[in-house]
């Protein structure tokens, strides 16, 4: 168990490494979006999930859970709102602006 | 293992601090000092003190991060060259420098203290049980030392009315023309909001035998009202209104009578009548709460929220 553990956050620590890592190398906001919300959510979700198991009482393994699920709702929204609005202001990146998957990209 | 992870803590929490100070973008400063906030929940996190990493999140990082987003914003659209900083030079250099000595200083003083023949933590420990609350923070907070606590109040109530006093002979800004929708923003606020008013009762209630209570319930009602204003689901107050004014002098009118009954009528100042000394400190708590909440809350009062702008907040 925890083997499982431990290779559960550390995974999703390998996958907060790589949403930073994409935060600070990728060319544009759109890109650097897509890095972050992808990897830290399921960065975060590794870490909850390794320690709900690790956790003491199915309480506390609920309350990880709805914290995860909250800053999931949270990073979402706000990844959309800065993709519209870096959109509606026109900031670079790569695809056309009006191909119809550039908003939805992130 | 923690040695490492504290080391670790304490080098984040050193460089996001030089860089908040050092920066020369407001917006980057104000993101780095919500992160500060965060980094520092952490430190107190590990050094026990759940109550205050609570209120470090919800007053420090959340209520003032937001608070001075909207600075940020409004000096940009208002009064630009306030945000131009000066270039570098040897006196602002002293600053810090003086900082660091200072509390070198004090570190080095805090070194020389004979450990106290009675620590206070075991003393209240001993004593939590004359209290109605079973929390030691709590006990200290609205039992121990509640005038401290009374003063606290006035002082937030004082901020806000000095924030009316500025504001007043203002051009009244008027309310903004309902602003587009946001739909993905709209359903989170949908879920938000009520889930912050749940947390907001459950921390309040919680504060008699744990970590929470008035402060950090108020600053999370205040981060949903800051949510609402910004999404444009809120209109902003206006100060001269009656039930606004109630809500932020609630608290302390509420906590000043309660010294003043105590004090007449009871053995002493705030000391509860043993009987329902629970329902005395839940009952003031519960009055704080939303009171805290209106008083962070109406710092955004007169701010018109915009569409474009609820990027920035959320």
């Amino acid at each position: 168990m925890d083997i499982l553990v431990a290779a559960l956050v550390a995974a999703g620590a390998f996958f907060f490494l790589a949403g930073t890592v994409g935060l600070l190398r990728f060319p544009d906001v759109f890109s650097r979006l897509h890095a972050l919300t992808k990897a830290d959510n399921l960065g975060l979700g590794l870490i909850v999930l390794g320690l709900a198991l690790h956790s003491v009482s199915w309480l506390v393994a609920l309350k990880l859970v709805i914290t995860w699920l909250l800053v999931l709702g949270a990073t979402a929204t706000t990844c959309h709102l800065i993709a519209r609005t870096g959109l509606e202001r026109g900031l670079p990146h790569d695809r056309p602006p009006h191909d119809p998957n550039a908003g939805a990209a992130p | 293992m923690t040695v490492v992870f504290d080391a670790v803590l304490v080098l984040l929490v050193l460089a996001v601090t030089l860089r908040m100070l050092t920066s020369r973008e407001p917006f980057e400063a104000v993101v780095l000092f919500v992160a500060f906030g965060l980094a520092m929940a952490l430190v107190w996190v590990r050094a026990g003190a759940v109550d205050v990493a609570l209120a470090e999140i919800a007053l420090g990082a959340g209520v003032t991060g937001a608070l001075l987003v909207n600075t940020v914003r409004r000096l940009r659209a208002k009064a630009p060259e306030w945000l131009e900083l000066p270039e570098p030079s040897v006196a602002r250099a002293a600053v810090p420098v003086a900082c660091g000595a200072l509390a070198a200083a004090a570190a080095f003083a805090a070194t020389r203290f004979a450990p106290a023949a009675e620590p206070l933590g075991p003393r209240i420990a001993a004593r939590v049980a004359e209290t109605p609350v079973s929390h030691p923070v709590t006990a200290v907070l609205l039992d121990f030392r509640a005038y401290d606590t009374l003063l606290e109040i006035a002082v937030l109530f004082g901020g806000l009315v000095s924030v009316w006093a500025v504001e007043r002979g203002r051009a009244a800004v008027p309310p903004p023309a309902t602003p587009a929708r946001e739909p993905v923003l709209a359903a989170l606020v949908g879920w938000i909001v009520p889930l912050a008013v749940i947390a907001a009762v459950y921390l309040t209630w919680m504060g008699s035998h744990g970590p929470g209570g008035a402060f950090q319930a108020g600053a999370l009602l205040a981060g949903a009202g800051v949510l609402l204003l910004a999404a444009g689901f809120a209109q902003p107050y206006r100060s001269d209104s009656a039930a606004m004014r109630l809500f932020a002098a609630a608290g302390l009118l509420t906590f000043a009578g309660a010294a003043l009954y105590t004090a007449v009528a009871g053995d002493a100042m705030l000391r509860y009548p043993a009987a329902a000394g629970y329902w005395w400190i839940l009952g003031i708590e519960a009055v704080l709460t939303v009171s805290i909440a209106a008083i962070l809350a109406e710092q955004f009062a007169d701010v018109p929220a915009g569409p474009s702008s609820a990027g920035e907040d959320a």
